[in-house]
């Protein structure tokens, strides 16, 4: 059986429309025009990885937190469930707030501080 | 108070040009209105900064903070928060703020207030008008500084990156969103975020597709939508309902024009400029959102720094001209930033906007003779994204021409 | 023993708010029923904003006498509230002289003055950018331009500081003659009132099958209006009306005391629905050009819809056949904002017989604050007494965070946001609040001693948000 999936490059403004056939052993892409679109097929195909960004409840509002490095996409949800688990007294900028979170390699990181928003 | 340079507006074009400025050697004040600079990257929490300018990936207030040290770091450089300007008189300020109202002299004047986005009124959303209607932006800042839900079951209306961004951030934090309204044939966000925001989440965008009628007396209850045709007629056989509780409005931004009194490019719904961002104003120069909708914030930083380098030259008696040329283009660009530009020396930066995509073309700028002063190869590009050309002033003798020629 | 009003006034739009005020001013008892959670939400807050100079009704209706004589009452009303009223005057124009010289005739029958019949020529030096057909004109010079929603609430706060009661979210349920007073039962308790006044506008037939007093065929006519931005404020400096037609008086086009300009309404037979609807922005946009050439469209910051509630050719404005001391009010569907104030006065003197001269020692409301009308010096004083004066929250309208504050400390709280952008105009300019709307939210919320999470817009359960991340 033929199996094919398209998706649409977005590694340069081309824009190139994919195809991936994974009927076979090995993945093959058309479509693509260079060696980038190739690649981030196969990635997409095999374990796209995304930076996940959420926000973090503190005893004073919320704080942006990210995971320092990309974290398989299928484990977003996961990722955004732990960060939800944890109330901050205090956290600014820079501050891991987990290590290495689910066993992904990744931290979580604050990426800002508090806004100012008073009025 | 007195200075050589005032920036008005403290996000990532006031912030670049107030640095620059000062690093130039100009006494230079920042007003902005918040309680804090950084401007709308400190509610942008999401990734995808800075990879152009830092050739690293920062999220917005990331982008944010190295640009606000770059601020501290300089003498020269004064930074008034919390502060209105309610008036512009050439090159002076009038600021608002709880100390009172005053006047704040400047021999230079850089704008770089941004832009709003469009409104429900704008784009004359028919139906009810109840609770439930934000901007992506308001709703942005109400999620990820407020800490705040706007709504649980939400349909997104345009499909600007910010739409597309609170899309997924909504997700998130555990709405539903029902999905993207998209008018025109094709989308207007970035491609990564279609795929990163909508498609990871299996969000659907439907294309030449509109609200025809909101619904609701106290909270939105929900749209009738339909397909439109060519003419962006809506096509009243295609309607259908789709219940909800909060509209997402993400259809345009509009540069910040309130404080301008000058003519406007209905283009770029901005002022005109010169390749030195001067406006017709004298001493008056212009970046960032304010002058033309950016498409990266790394462009905004770019184009702050000329601004905030040439106001500074300009308070110093320094910036020298050569003669002015009218800059057009072909109909296959829709706009160009400056419309005016100078022979002399150094560079001249043209920004642009193709109206379609284009690929596997030059961009050639012709002189009134129709010789090529200077041509650039493009792989591909999509309106969406804002296009840069340099060209050495030397090499200006007359008025300009921008085109697109095949291989 | 619980307290009896003197009179029940049913419906806080204008009508009814001028005659809370002009009652409790005379010295008495008056409480004034709204289902709404403010006064000035029904049509009152959905109209152009006009006061007519008396010319279009029929000679000798009640529409023809009430607006000219409401329209030599409102300089004085405005005065005392301190409520803006601009005399712009109001242009007619058109290409049939004949029509114009009727109208004309028409005005002078009613005893309407300084009206003049203008050629093409003339029309030109005041409206350069009238459209080529145009050949004819008549100029009301005593037309003005009020706004509605900030009328209405001062006279009803005028009302409160003159010892009147206002009962606002009040869903009445019953209304009951016990002895020489009438029971009104409700959402928020009784009220026992020797006297009712119904002018409840959309809602006059529910209140009157209640009271068992008239009910009149009734019929509601949606007009859709543009509002654009302020940039566009000087492109006509009067109201300019087409010729009337049977439908009403046209789309027209007005400036408003605020500096915006209106384009409307349409005039369409609808249910009692507020929408707007393509069909009619679009009449609009027909229209307009065969009006004026300068009228640009694309610098909308809003569009919104009201309803007129129409009984018949004229406003019914009479005593209860059915039920004494009761007074029917219906039908005042334009001009009744022009006739508001005279409307008030034929019904205290001539249908209750009771006095209308206010009191000598009757109080005046403070008026609303706006700094940007004040001389720098006098902003810097104020700001000096209360920085918030100088803390900007709505950049649009320039409004401050002690303006809005002060907007809520009023003799009638606002508990919406739509109440504080009425009183206030925060959230009114071109970004139509999408920069301030979470700072009024919150601002209300603190002044008014409530979570944000139970601020709402307009309506009750039309909330602002839900709640912290994780959902209400």
């Amino acid at each position: 059986m033929k199996k094919q999936t398209m998706m649409t490059c977005i590694m340069c403004p081309m824009g190139c429309q994919l195809v991936v056939d994974s009927s076979g052993k090995e993945l093959k892409v058309s479509g693509n025009t260079c060696i980038r679109g190739e690649n981030y097929a196969k990635e997409e195909m095999t374990s796209p990885k995304r930076i996940v960004t959420a926000l973090v409840k503190t005893s004073f509002g919320v704080l942006p937190v990210k995971t320092t490095k990309p974290v398989p996409k299928s484990m977003i949800f996961d990722v955004v469930r732990e960060v939800n688990k944890i109330s901050l007294k205090t956290g600014k900028m820079g501050d891991v707030v987990i290590k290495n979170v689910l066993g992904l390699d990744a931290d979580i990181v604050i990426t800002g501080n508090k806004v100012d928003d008073r009025i | 108070m007195k200075y050589d340079v005032v920036v008005i507006g403290g996000g990532p074009a006031g912030m670049s040009a107030g640095v620059e400025s000062s690093r130039n050697g100009a006494k230079t004040l920042i007003i902005e209105r918040n309680p804090f600079l950084g401007g709308i990257l400190k509610q942008c929490i999401h990734n995808g900064f800075g990879l152009h300018y830092f050739k690293e990936e920062f999220t917005g207030p990331e982008y944010a903070q190295k640009f606000i040290e770059l601020v501290n770091k300089e003498k020269n450089l004064d930074v008034l928060t919390n502060t209105f300007v309610t008036k512009i008189d050439g090159t002076n300020v009038e600021i608002t703020t709880e100390f009172g109202k005053k006047v704040v002299e400047a021999k230079a004047l850089v704008l770089a207030m941004g832009c709003r986005e469009r409104t429900a009124g704008n784009i004359l959303l028919t139906g009810s008008r109840p609770s439930g209607i934000f901007t992506a932006g308001e709703a942005q800042r109400l999620v990820n500084i407020q800490g705040k839900l706007p709504g649980k079951n939400v349909v997104v209306l345009g499909s600007g990156d910010i739409g597309l961004v609170m899309a997924r951030r909504l997700t998130l934090q555990g709405a539903s969103v029902k999905a993207v309204l998209e008018i025109n044939p094709t989308t207007s966000g970035l491609r990564r975020n279609i795929v990163q925001c909508l498609e990871d989440f299996n969000i659907p965008l439907l294309l030449k597709t509109t609200i025809f009628e909101v619904v609701g007396k106290n909270r939105v209850e929900g749209v009738y939508y339909g397909s439109v045709d060519e003419r962006y007629n809506k096509i009243e056989a295609t309607k259908k309902f789709l219940p909800c509780d909060t509209i997402i409005l993400s259809v345009g931004l509009v540069p910040e024009t309130d404080l301008i009194d000058m003519q406007i490019n209905p283009k770029t719904k901005s002022v005109f400029v010169n390749d030195y961002l001067q406006s017709e104003k004298e001493g008056v120069f212009v970046c960032g959102n304010v002058l033309h909708v950016h498409d990266l914030v790394d462009n905004v930083s770019m184009e702050g720094a000329l601004a905030g380098k040439n106001a500074s030259d300009y308070a110093l008696n320094r910036l020298k001209k050569g003669k002015q040329y009218a800059l057009s283009h072909s109909t296959e660009i829709s706009y160009t930033v400056p419309t005016m530009i100078h022979s002399g020396e150094g560079t001249a930066v043209i920004k642009f906007r193709v109206r379609t995509k284009i690929t596997k073309s030059y961009f050639v700028l012709k002189n009134a003779k129709g010789e090529v002063v200077a041509k650039k190869y493009v792989m591909a590009c999509l309106p969406g994204e804002m296009q840069t050309f340099e060209v050495d002033r030397s090499l200006i003798n007359s008025n300009l021409v921008l085109e697109v020629a095949g291989l | 023993m619980q307290k009896v009003y003197d009179v029940a006034v049913f419906g806080g739009g204008v009508v009814g708010a001028m005659i809370f005020s002009d009652l409790s001013r005379a010295g008495y008892k008056a409480v004034l029923i709204e289902k709404e959670l403010d006064v000035a939400t029904g049509m009152s807050k959905a109209n152009s904003g006009l006061v007519h100079a008396g010319f279009d009704a029929k000679p000798n209706t009640l529409k023809a006498i009430l607006n000219v004589r409401g329209n030599k009452m409102y300089p004085a009303v405005c005065k005392r509230l301190g409520v803006k009223l601009k005399n712009c005057g109001a242009f007619v124009v058109g290409d049939n002289l004949d029509a114009v010289k009727e109208l004309y005739n028409r005005g002078m029958q009613n005893g309407v003055k300084n009206l003049f019949v203008l050629n093409r020529k003339e029309l030109l030096s005041a409206l350069p950018n009238i459209s080529d057909n145009i050949t004819c004109g008549l100029f009301a010079k005593d037309a003005c331009i009020v706004d509605p929603y900030l009328l209405t609430i001062c006279l009803a706060e005028e009302g409160v500081v003159n010892g009147g009661a206002v009962a606002l979210d009040y869903q009445t349920s019953s209304v009951i003659k016990k002895g020489n007073a009438f029971e009104i039962s409700g959402s928020r308790g009784k009220i026992l009132a020797r006297r009712i006044i119904n002018c409840a506008g959309a809602g006059y037939n529910d209140i009157a099958s209640l009271i068992g007093s008239e009910q009149y065929q009734t019929e509601f006519r949606r007009g859709e209006y543009y509002v654009l931005d302020n940039s566009e404020g000087n492109i006509v400096p009067s109201t300019v009306f087409p010729l009337p037609t049977k439908a009403g008086k046209g789309v027209l086009v007005t400036p408003t005391v605020d500096g915006n300009i209106l384009v409307g309404p349409t005039s369409y037979e609808s249910d009692y629905d507020t929408k707007t609807t393509d069909f009619g922005l679009q009449d609009i946009r027909a229209k307009v050009p065969l009006m004026l050439k300068n009228v640009n469209l694309s610098k909308t910051i809003r569009v919104f819809a009201g309803v007129r509630v129409i009984t018949g050719d004229d406003f019914i404005i009479t005593n209860s056949k059915k039920v004494e001391n009761v007074c029917n009010i219906a039908g005042i569907c334009s001009p009744g904002l022009s006739c508001a104030p005279a409307i008030s006065e034929y019904v205290i003197k001539k249908l209750l017989g009771l006095e209308y001269k206010a009191k000598a020692d009757a109080v005046k409301i403070k008026p609303y604050l706006r700094l940007k009308d004040l001389s720098i010096t006098a902003q810097n004083k104020l700001i000096k007494q209360n920085p918030d004066y100088g803390k900007i929250v709505c950049k649009c309208e320039g409004i401050s965070v002690g303006e809005i504050v002060d907007a809520i400390n009023r003799p009638i709280r606002p508990v919406t946001m739509d109440g504080v952008k009425r009183r206030i105009r925060a959230g009114m300019g071109r970004c139509q609040g999408g920069f301030c709307s979470d700072k009024v939210a919150r601002i209300l919320a603190k002044e008014n001693k409530m979570k944000i999470e139970d601020v709402v817009k307009e309506h009750k359960g039309g909330y602002y948000l839900f709640g912290d991340l994780g959902g209400r």
